[in-house]
């Protein structure tokens, strides 16, 4: 049922999302030695160049994911079934990650790119470890802001959150949807400054990635659970 | 076998009493609910399939009284509501059975559904793309895919063409033999045809619990009306006015057999 919601992502609409970031892929990335944006970034600079193009990525596909995600059509299909409260968190687990599916497809084809401009064992961890492991967060994040608020909350959070990782005004590595921003330079070992290395993240960073992922999950599937099935039902 | 039974059961909506002190059992069988827009209908259905909770009363289940938790009621009850919500953006068979799994139940009756419903060839198209009636269908579909014993349908028959309201008669007097199905309509030859049990309301209140012959039946006059251009078109300027009289009839008034119309209007006016 994932594909349900996913198939209505689907379109025209994705290749228009992708042009952009696809653009900025092949501009922002040198061969072998680093970015066309700066000369001396190295593997660190890419890493933080992909930090602005995940979340353009992110705040393209929230509109993207908008027809799997509409909440007044959700609610109707619920209210139709008589959705039980566990069957809308998991409906709602499943279009959140059909929209998390849209987003990778984005990260990835984005990845194909970098590859081919800048091959080597960084590409990988820089373009799409980070960007995943955070952008899932995010759209965790954006989704449950979106059930009350809609689209424009959630496109406000994942904006927010690409401002908050650019400027470095993270105050926790988890945060950063990169998870390259300077508060998440120890997270990667080794480090990026260290070329042609292939750093992966560290176990804590891990670790606590994880935990914040299935803390969104359940945030989500929490969200909006006060209305079951979008009717005047009784509280259980 | 599947019963409800409702217990001096009232609903307040706002200051407004939608239902009041409704005393109704259901048991297997096709019930028709009547009543004017506003007489509690939807409000009655929508307790029965445990989507709104009633202000007092008792709720039974199979000859359990029901506490808060309604999920027995949603687990046995399929609801259509009149204000149907399709997403349009998806095609009809794969709408239906996404709802299927939502409330867990098997789509093995759904295909034989669809060419009864004549939705063959409408399933793979997007339901936005469909006219009105055949949405109603692709609905239909569903809560007939259900199969739970207890269906309510609120107002199923709007925006159907005859062919197709008898073939919703058709399923559901074959379907009622072993289910309770409650449908309210407007459509009084819906009534006739096939409900041996009819429940108007007005106002909240049941007036009438019991087979539609069993409605009283009013004395119903034809009086011949002149120059009534602008009002009713007739011919050869020949015009008759049925009407229940609350006075004495005028000389030139006929008495005629009344009709179930009739009496449902003598009943609710």
């Amino acid at each position: 049922m994932i594909g349900f919601h996913l198939r209505k992502a689907i379109g025209p609409r994705l290749i228009l999302a992708l042009v952009p970031v696809a653009w900025l892929t092949w501009v922002g990335f040198q061969p072998v030695t680093g970015t066309e944006v700066g000369d001396s970034f190295g593997p660190w600079g890419l890493g933080r160049y992909w930090a602005i193009i995940a979340p353009i990525a992110a705040a393209a596909v929230v509109p993207l994911v908008d027809a799997a995600w509409r909440e007044d059509r959700l609610r109707a299909g619920w209210r139709l079934a008589a959705a039980s409260g566990w069957a809308i968190a998991r409906d709602r687990l499943r279009a959140l990650l059909a929209g998390f599916a849209a987003y990778g497809c984005v990260i990835a084809a984005g990845t194909v790119f970098v590859a081919l401009r800048l091959p080597g064992p960084a590409v990988a961890v820089v373009t799409v470890i980070g960007p995943l492991l955070g952008g899932y967060t995010a759209l965790c994040l954006a989704y449950a802001a979106g059930v009350r608020g809609g689209t424009a909350a959630r496109i406000t959070v994942i904006l927010l959150a690409a401002v908050l990782d650019l400027a470095n005004a993270l105050p926790t590595p988890l945060l950063s949807i990169s998870g390259t921003g300077d508060v998440a330079a120890a997270s990667w070992s080794p480090g990026f400054e260290q070329a042609g290395a292939a750093p992966l993240p560290v176990a804590g960073f891990l670790a606590g990635r994880v935990l914040l992922a299935v803390a969104a999950t359940v945030l989500v599937m929490v969200s909006g659970l006060t209305r079951p099935g979008g009717t005047s039902a009784p509280a259980r | 076998m599947t019963s409800i039974e409702l217990w001096n059961v009232s609903k307040s909506l706002g200051r407004t009493l939608a239902l009041d002190g409704a005393d109704l059992s259901f048991g297997p069988g096709l019930v028709a609910l009547l009543g004017r827009n506003g007489a509690g209908k939807s409000t009655l259905l929508s307790i029965m399939a445990g989507l709104t909770a009633e202000t007092s009363g008792d709720l039974h289940l199979n000859g359990s009284r029901l506490k808060k938790d309604r999920r027995p009621l949603r687990a046995a009850a399929t609801f259509l509501p009149q204000d149907l919500r399709l997403d349009p953006a998806t095609p009809a068979a794969a709408y239906v059975r996404y709802l299927l799994d939502l409330r867990k139940r098997p789509d093995d009756q759904l295909e034989p559904l669809l060419a009864r419903f004549g939705l063959t060839e409408a399933a793979t198209t997007p339901i936005g793309e469909l006219s009105g009636g055949a949405r109603q269908r692709v609905a239909l579909a569903y809560a007939c895919a259900c199969d739970t014993p207890i269906l309510l349908l609120d107002e199923p028959t709007q925006g159907l063409d005859p062919w197709e309201r008898l073939t919703l008669m058709d399923y559901l007097a074959e379907a009622a033999a072993d289910k309770l199905i409650v449908y309210s309509t407007h459509i009084i030859s819906d009534v006739e045809a096939v409900a041996p049990r009819l429940v108007v309301l007005d106002r909240g209140q049941v007036l009438h619990d019991g087979p539609a012959g069993d409605l009283a039946a009013p004395l119903v006059h034809e009086v011949p009306v002149e120059d009534a251009r602008g009002l009713v078109t007739g011919r050869d300027g020949l015009y008759k006015v049925r009407c229940i009289l609350d006075g004495d009839p005028p000389e030139s008034a006929k008495l005629v057999e009344p009709t179930l119309t009739d009496a449902y209007l003598a009943l609710t006016r």
